[in-house]
């Protein structure tokens, strides 16, 4: 290891401030089993360097100039998307595609993965194409593993020359930073970042507004309230399955504490407190947030069919009065919803509420969050071709011109300034062809999914434009959500094997357990006894003990 | 010393068998190419159970750990509960379904009308040909809490809740839903096996005074039961073998306790997990098993009905 940090020191002129405290960082780590003088020494060597790279980095500033010169191919493995194939081949054949693909010079041949198994076994098969755009926390083992088995090739040593603008992107944030970097200090690739926290948050529990008010009801607020919503929703408004949902949505509830916070815990997956690492799952409080929603399935409030329902039929079960509650996105659900009964039901009105809370006026801890990073990150593999050509156009999404692309789409067809504001466009907003907004910005944008960029706050604002949606996607972000959010963390490499092992078990567990408790196949009366004690004895402590050192490692870095 | 002497002129034979039959030899070379390219050959990948295997770094390039990820296995949490429902899964199978063809074979073959036969043959094999994905939904859309299964369960009390959330059902929908998929087909081996019965031996019975029940026990079932103890036979090598297509369709997190077999713990270790070493070592630990039964079974059948499969 410092004998990598001197070669690094002395090979790279280029090399950014950053690049030298990471490499210094990774070293901490590995001195905590070496003897305190080299830890001394190493940092003073870091510090030196730190101070002579920094004045060599203010004089040359690289500059990528596009479109690259020599007919450039570069092949990409991405996963296909639905909303993207439904009018066309693939991402790099729609008007989007082609700009990006004219704007930089390169030619993209695209290997199109249909699902994350399929993804991974094109990894597997050894050989890679030049780029992946793919969850690294998706490859078993993580980015750190990916890197360590050959598959990602860490962006170190082309960062400064090749994507000055990814760097300075990048070094813009320190979590954004520190979430791109492995323990060890390699950089992975290309992140997509959310721009601001209003994207962040996004999601959470959905009502009938038009029932609650033929029902003088007032939009629930805690557990209580909602219960007899519910009821009254059941009995006066005829729905059979008052509150509909989908299996992973219900793990959103739970792992996003969209209940427990009036319950007295923040969420019931990993959070943190002042550093301090949390899983909500293994803890007492957890038990409450089951029991209500236990309550909820016994008493036929929660639909039974919750645990093998796909997305359409929430949809179908809110838009045709079977439901009217539940829980989902801005855009995808509250949007779609609203779509579908537009028409026929213009009485139809849809509010977002919670996350619920133990008292009316509490704010609750946490709600649907994601970190701004959310993990998805185009990353150049080992047998790239051309590494160069490759980094610069991972770089261009970060650039002005690639920002305003990947977020608007083309100027003057897809959006146009208005007041100094992206419009999208008559051809974004009420798509001719009959597209729905989120095919129509699929064919022009990456901001409506993800991509490598920075997601800009104005594409949400005009996505999710009804009112309702708008206050939504404001109470949704009222929560102290970001402070209790653990960052993406690495487990140190030589903890791997113990972590993956305890881990995987432990969360099959956890999954089937909820639905377990939720269903009332196992029994509440005894948590204690057969689910908190079964976790202790698969390792639970050990597991949240090296969580915590990655957390450690995190800040530290 | 008959064994020995059979070695020691083993290759003079085959040299002399070669010359004699030199045209079926050749008919055969495809064959024997098939089993060793394609399934000789890949056996070598097994290696990678015994090692820390990265795709990346390839057979050679990867760590050796021996019996590490047997080990781990049996170690599990999960251990005990997939082979357990592999287990129930694979013998609730054998015991309800094993004897429905041989029963609708029987019965068929009690059918004078041929026309109707054929008839009733016919839709009998359908359900074969429908894609599992689609048998599937059909069971999830027929099992769901306004499903007509669910609904004709509630007649008799049944909670009307989606029957697939609640472990307790899954092994009976998973055979029951087996049984209309496989017995027309399945029958198919045992009605040829039927025809091949000599007319003869009922004419003798029938004059001995035997009824049609009668025939059946000392006549129909004798003529046939080569042909089952070899299909039982088939069976058994296969006991631990609970596919995961059908059951992957079907089941949810809510009832891995009675649904997760060895084949779909492998299935997400390997594929969805990327732990191809460990999946791998839990899929050798299962063929051996599967081995170790088929040779003993063979063993007890050749001793006890003079009947094996080799």
């Amino acid at each position: 290891m410092k004998h990598k940090l001197l070669k690094k020191i002395l090979s790279s002129v280029l090399a950014a401030t950053l690049v030298f405290s990471m490499a210094a960082c990774g070293n901490d780590s590995e001195n905590t089993v070496t003897s305190s003088s080299t830890k001394e020494e190493t940092k003073a060597i870091e510090s030196a360097s730190t101070t002579e790279s920094s004045t060599v980095q203010e004089s040359t500033v690289a500059e990528v100039t596009y479109p690259i010169e020599g007919n450039v191919t570069l092949t990409i493995a991405m996963l296909d998307n639905a909303t993207v194939n439904a009018n066309a081949k693939h991402l790099f054949e729609t008007p989007l595609g082609k700009a990006w693909q004219e704007a930089t010079g390169v030619t993209i041949e695209v290997i199109q993965c249909a699902n994350n198994d399929a993804m991974n076994l094109l990894i597997a098969g050894g050989e890679l194409p030049d780029l992946i755009f793919f969850p690294p926390s998706k490859y078993s083992g993580g980015a750190e593993k990916a890197i360590k088995d050959g598959v990602i090739e860490p962006l170190n040593d082309y960062i400064d020359e090749f994507a000055p603008d990814l760097k300075e992107v990048l070094e813009s944030n320190e979590i954004w930073y520190k979430t791109n970097v492995t323990s060890s200090g390699d950089i992975i690739g290309a992140p997509f970042i959310r721009g601001d926290a209003y994207l962040c948050s996004g999601a959470g529990l959905i009502i009938r507004q038009d029932w609650l008010d033929e029902l003088n009801m007032e939009v629930p607020q805690t557990p209580d309230e909602l219960y007899d919503v519910l009821v009254a929703f059941k009995e006066k408004k005829g729905a059979t399955l008052p509150f509909t949902t989908t299996n992973s949505w219900m793990r959103n509830i739970v792992n996003y504490g969209m209940i427990s916070s009036a319950y007295g815990q923040v969420k019931s997956d990993w959070y943190q407190i002042d550093g301090e690492i949390h899983y909500g799952r293994a803890e007492a409080e957890y038990k409450d947030t089951l029991a209500f929603l236990n309550k909820l399935y016994d008493e036929g409030l929660l639909d039974p069919n919750f645990a093998s329902n796909d997305n359409n039929t929430v949809y179908s079960n809110m838009a045709n009065g079977i439901s009217g509650v539940t829980v989902g996105a801005t855009g995808g659900y509250m949007g779609t919803i609203l779509n579908a009964v537009e028409k026929d039901n213009p009485t139809y009105d849809l509010t977002g509420f919670g996350p619920l809370v133990a008292k009316e006026g509490d704010v609750a801890y946490s709600g649907y969050y994601s970190n701004a990073l959310t993990g998805d990150t185009l990353f150049m593999t080992t047998q790239c071709k051309n590494k160069e050509a490759a980094v610069k156009f991972m770089n261009y999404g970060y650039t002005e011109e690639g920002y305003m692309l990947l977020n608007f789409g083309i100027e003057g067809e897809s959006y146009t300034m208005v007041d100094g504001y992206p419009t999208y466009t008559e051809l974004i907003n009420n798509n001719p062809n009959g597209w729905s907004m989120q095919q129509a910005l699929a064919q022009y944008t990456m901001s409506w999914n993800a991509g490598p960029f920075v997601q800009d706050k104005r594409y949400m604002e005009q996505y999710a434009a009804r009112p309702q949606q708008k206050a939504a996607q404001a109470l949704w972000a009222e929560t102290d959500a970001a402070k209790y959010m653990v960052p993406t963390l690495s487990i140190a490499e030589e903890d791997q094997a113990e972590y993956s092992k305890l881990w995987a078990d432990i969360n099959t567990f956890v999954s089937e357990m909820m639905i377990q408790y939720i269903t009332g196949t196992a029994d509440l009366a005894k948590f204690e006894t057969e689910y908190l004690d079964q976790l202790e004895a698969m390792g639970i402590d050990r597991v949240i003990e090296l969580r915590q050192e990655a957390l450690d490692a995190f800040n530290a870095r | 010393m008959h064994k020995n002497k059979k070695k020691e002129f083993f290759l003079i034979r085959l040299g002399k068998d070669l010359r004699k039959y030199a045209g079926a030899y050749v008919l055969v070379i495809p064959v024997v190419l098939f089993y060793l390219i394609f399934c000789y050959k890949p056996m070598y990948g097994v290696i990678i159970a015994f090692q820390d295997f990265s795709p990346i770094r390839g057979i050679a390039g990867s760590e050796w750990v021996g019996l590490q990820h047997f080990k781990d296995f049996f170690e599990s949490y999960y251990f005990t509960r997939i082979l357990k429902n592999t287990l129930i899964i694979s013998l609730s199978t054998l015991i309800f379904s094993f004897p429905m063809p041989i029963i609708f074979a029987l019965l068929l073959n009690e059918i004078r009308n041929e026309k109707f036969k054929r008839l009733v043959q016919t839709i009998s094999y359908m359900p074969h040909f429908i894609s599992m994905v689609v048998v599937c939904n059909m069971i999830k859309m027929f099992t769901s809490n306004t499903g007509f299964i669910t609904s004709l369960l509630g007649i008799f009390g049944v909670p009307e809740a989606s029957l697939l959330t609640k472990p307790e059902y899954f092994v009976p929908i998973y055979v029951i839903s087996g049984i209309w998929q496989q017995t027309g087909w399945g029958a198919i081996i045992y009605l040829s096996a039927l025809s091949g019965i000599d007319q003869q031996l009922y004419e003798a019975a029938k004059i001995d005074g035997a009824n049609r029940w009668k025939q059946t026990l000392h006549v129909t079932l004798p003529g046939i039961s080569q042909t089952i103890i070899i299909m039982l036979l088939l069976r058994l090598g296969n006991i631990m073998d609970v596919g995961y297509e059908k059951v992957m369709l079907l089941y949810n997190e809510g009832i891995f306790k009675t649904a997760d077999v060895i084949s779909t713990f492998v299935y997400r270790k390997g594929l969805t997990d990327m732990e191809f070493s460990y999946s791998t070592a839990v899929n050798l630990f299962n063929s051996v098993i599967n081995f170790i039964i088929i040779v003993v079974f063979n063993k007890l059948s050749k001793k006890f009905t003079e009947t094996g499969l080799w």
